[in-house]
């Protein structure tokens, strides 16, 4: 589920971020230059409250077609 | 040409008659709006979890209405910069300089509407009534007969013998078959495939300021403060 934002550095390249590797302090680095993006130490709960909250809307859309 | 006489039997089951009486309202119906429920729940539970995850409600909401401010984590951006060189030597050095940038929660996770975009339905319905009269008849005599005659005279002792047979076979049979059958054979299915459809346009422009706010911004030479 990885997600592409421009990158704040160059503004040219992009960074294609897996925000639950994100959520485990990996960096991931611009396609252009290079300049690498890691979640500050304060931010990881609300990183993972994010994504918690984003697995759960899925598990119930699964559940929903599953009924249909 | 003459036309076939008409054969004696139960009347055939009317098609008309089978398939008037189909409920194709509820069949082809009932799915699609199953799958407009699904798409609708769905859709409020992604609102849901936009409002309740990637926003706070700010302090400034009055009683005309709340407004809404996106929820930021601090992300930090490593980059190489190039060092002039120093007085006496030609060679620039590399340093690597850390920022804090805010970045709205909103551009970071997956987005996406999820919903039914493809419903299917088969209905498959197969009837069959036949009739069939089979008749058959057989009929088989035989007659064997068989006679024999035997005499015997003698003198002195008076004898006199006399022999004889008949026998008759006679068979006969008949059949009458009838077969009337009748089944009605129904297939129902239905497909629902649910796939990632394009956001809606507002959400996407919502996405693609906050994203274009994340690059930094260069703020004006100005008087070195002392530290």
């Amino acid at each position: 589920m990885g997600v592409t934002i421009p990158c704040p550095a160059c503004t040219v390249g992009s960074i294609v971020i897996e925000p639950r590797l994100l959520a485990t302090g990996s960096r991931f680095a611009c396609n252009r230059c290079g300049a690498a993006l890691a979640i500050a130490p304060g931010s990881v709960d609300t990183l993972e409250r994010g994504i918690n909250a984003y697995e759960k809307i899925k598990t119930r859309a699964a559940s929903l077609v599953e009924q249909d | 040409m003459p036309e076939a006489p008409a054969v004696p039997g139960p009347a055939l089951a009317s098609m008309a008659q089978q398939f008037a009486g189909l409920p194709m309202p509820a069949l082809i119906g009932g799915p699609l709006m199953a799958a407009c429920s699904a798409n609708q729940q769905m859709a409020l539970t992604q609102i849901d979890f936009l409002m309740k995850t990637c926003f706070v409600e700010g302090d400034d909401s009055t009683d005309k209405g709340k407004s809404y401010a996106p929820v930021m984590v601090n992300m930090t951006l490593s980059q190489g910069i190039i060092v002039p060189p120093a007085e006496g030597s030609t060679n620039p050095t590399v340093s690597h300089v850390d920022t804090t940038i805010q970045v709205p929660l909103l551009t970071i996770l997956p987005l996406n509407s999820l919903a039914v975009d493809n419903v299917t339905i088969n209905f498959d319905m197969e009837v069959k009534s036949s009739f069939t009269d089979d008749t058959s008849s057989s009929t088989s005599s035989s007659t064997k007969e068989d006679a024999s005659f035997d005499a015997k005279a003698g003198w002195g002792m008076f004898s006199v013998e006399i022999k004889g047979s008949v026998s008759h076979d006679s068979s006969s049979a008949s059949s009458d078959q009838q077969h009337y059958s009748k089944s009605n054979d129904a297939k129902y299915s239905v497909t629902v495939h649910a796939g990632q459809l394009p956001l809606p346009p507002g959400v996407t422009t919502i996405i693609q300021a906050m994203t274009s706010t994340m690059a930094p911004i260069q703020l004006p030479a100005g008087p070195a403060k002392d530290s």
